[in-house]
């Protein structure tokens, strides 16, 4: 900070010679001009002034009889003295802190952290709501009042803090834990989400309504939140599990013709370039025809901050409608994995496949799959208390 | 090139105090005593300093009100010198009293 003011004040580095330098020296510091980092070099004493004192010098060398020499000029006025006849230079100067100091009013990145589950943009698509985005006056945002309204559009966000550093917005966020449904107190039974044999019960709350090796249909109630005893009737949330070996079946279709659009080798590129929240598009036409699309967007990243400068490019990938026929072999796989996918959505337990049935038909072939696995078959249906 | 710095110095003569070699020696307050702060073996400051006697970059003699104070180093330099305070940085070896 000291050496930033001696710059923008101007100072010298002096060399002084002679056979009295310390007498020079002492005669300096009684007068007031102020010296700094003084070193000695052979038989020179160098020594740092400021410009004003400078001017004080001669009287103090020839009564000490002193020689000095500037060795070296530092400062902005020996720089502005050197650009004095450059007018273009020091407007140019001029203009550019100028601008920099307009382009500094504006928001230019908006970062948030904090969020695990909720994607980055749809904070940022509430922040945008509130009036907090790229290119937005920084004076017009408001931290508390920003922070309150995206609270407010989104449910998932349990705090939210908006900081102004610079010009980068920086939304940190907080997201909700998962709080307790509306259901929770309400009396429940847990019913039978399919049929099967009961094959294990571990019942939290409630009151059982089968045994070990009962057969249920779907619908039927397990645990029932009923509870009465001699006195009273208490109505309970049922929780618990209730295995059974279930069998289901799944079905799958697929013909041998099919009619699909598959890419071609056209393609054809939007260029569009993004500053701040403006869309300079580099193309005129539309597109038309039956196409895949496919959007990159670069944006210019400095320091591991993403400025609101950017290049989006739209790829148009031009499709045909094309007939193809499938082999038996080939339909056999595809509908073997599809269902496989199938069974898996529908159990993460291990399974058993009984029974597995091609069936053809006129235009492809059918898969059947039965198949039987243990699993929790319990599923929540709330009982209506009306009191009178 | 910069041009040379042409500024009349009979009308800022009254801020100087002008000196002769001799008034250093004239104008010690004999009164004063003076305070001497060591920093490590890096930096000195002696403050109610009269003055230098001689300087080298090894060894610094210094005139105080009472007598002088001579400083053994290596690459000595005095990092200011004003209002009568000195600061001297660099490797200290030694300090000596003599009057």
């Amino acid at each position: 900070m000291l050496w930033l003011i001696r710059y923008i004040k101007g100072f010298l580095k002096i060399s002084i010679s002679g056979e009295y330098k310390e007498a020079f020296i002492n005669k300096a510091m009684k007068s007031g001009v102020f010296l700094w980092d003084l070193c000695v070099l052979e038989d020179k004493i160098t020594a740092h002034i400021g410009i004003k004192d400078f001017k004080y010098l001669p009287l103090m060398r020839r009564k000490a009889k002193a020689h000095i020499k500037i060795d070296k000029k530092y400062g902005l006025p020996f720089f502005t003295y050197r650009y004095r006849k450059r007018a273009g230079f020091i407007l140019g100067a001029l203009l550019f802190f100028s601008i920099l100091q307009f382009l500094s009013l504006f928001v230019w990145s908006v970062q948030v952290s904090g969020n695990t589950t909720v994607k980055s943009e749809e904070i940022l698509s509430c922040c945008r709501k509130v009036g907090v985005f790229e290119g937005v006056r920084k004076s017009k945002i408001s931290s508390k009042n920003a922070a309150g309204r995206i609270l407010l559009l989104n449910d998932k966000l349990a705090w939210c803090s908006v900081n102004v550093e610079g010009s980068i917005v920086t939304v940190n966020v907080t997201e909700t834990k998962n709080m307790p449904s509306e259901k929770d107190g309400k009396p429940s039974n847990l019913v039978a989400a399919e049929d099967g044999i009961i094959t294990k019960i571990d019942v939290k709350s409630g009151n059982t309504a089968v045994k070990v090796g009962d057969a249920v249909a779907k619908g039927d109630i397990l645990v029932s939140g009923i509870i009465e005893s001699m006195s009273s009737t208490a109505f309970v949330r049922s929780s618990g599990i209730v295995e059974a070996k279930i069998q289901k079946t799944f079905t799958k279709k697929a013909d041998f013709r099919i009619i699909q659009n598959m890419p071609t080798n056209k393609t054809k590129k939007h260029v569009t370039l993004e500053a701040f929240s403006l869309k300079i598009p580099f193309y005129f036409t539309k597109t038309k025809g039956d196409y895949i699309t496919e959007n990159s967007n670069k944006r210019l990243i400095i320091n591991g901050k993403a400025l609101p400068f950017g290049v989006s490019v739209e790829k148009f990938i031009f499709t045909e409608k094309k007939k193809f026929n499938r082999s038996e072999k080939e339909l056999e796989t595809l509908l073997k994995k599809e269902i496989t996918k199938e069974i898996k959505a529908f159990t993460n337990e291990k399974y058993e496949i009984i029974a597995e049935d091609y069936i053809a038909t006129k235009e492809g072939i059918e898969l059947k799959v039965t198949t039987e696995t243990v699993c929790d078959i319990t599923a929540e249906k709330q009982i209506s208390v009306i009191i009178n | 090139m910069a041009r040379k710095l042409k500024i009349p110095i009979s009308k800022k003569r009254e801020k100087l105090n002008l000196f002769t070699f001799e008034d250093v020696e004239n104008d010690i307050d004999y009164n004063i005593k003076s305070h001497i702060e060591i920093f490590s073996d890096k930096e000195i400051t002696v403050e109610c300093c009269q003055g230098i006697l001689d300087y080298n970059n090894d060894y610094i003699k210094l005139r105080l009100s009472k007598g002088n104070v001579i400083l053994f180093g290596k690459g000595l330099y005095i990092s200011c010198f004003e209002c009568n305070v000195i600061r001297i940085k660099g490797k200290l070896l030694s300090l000596e009293f003599c009057m």
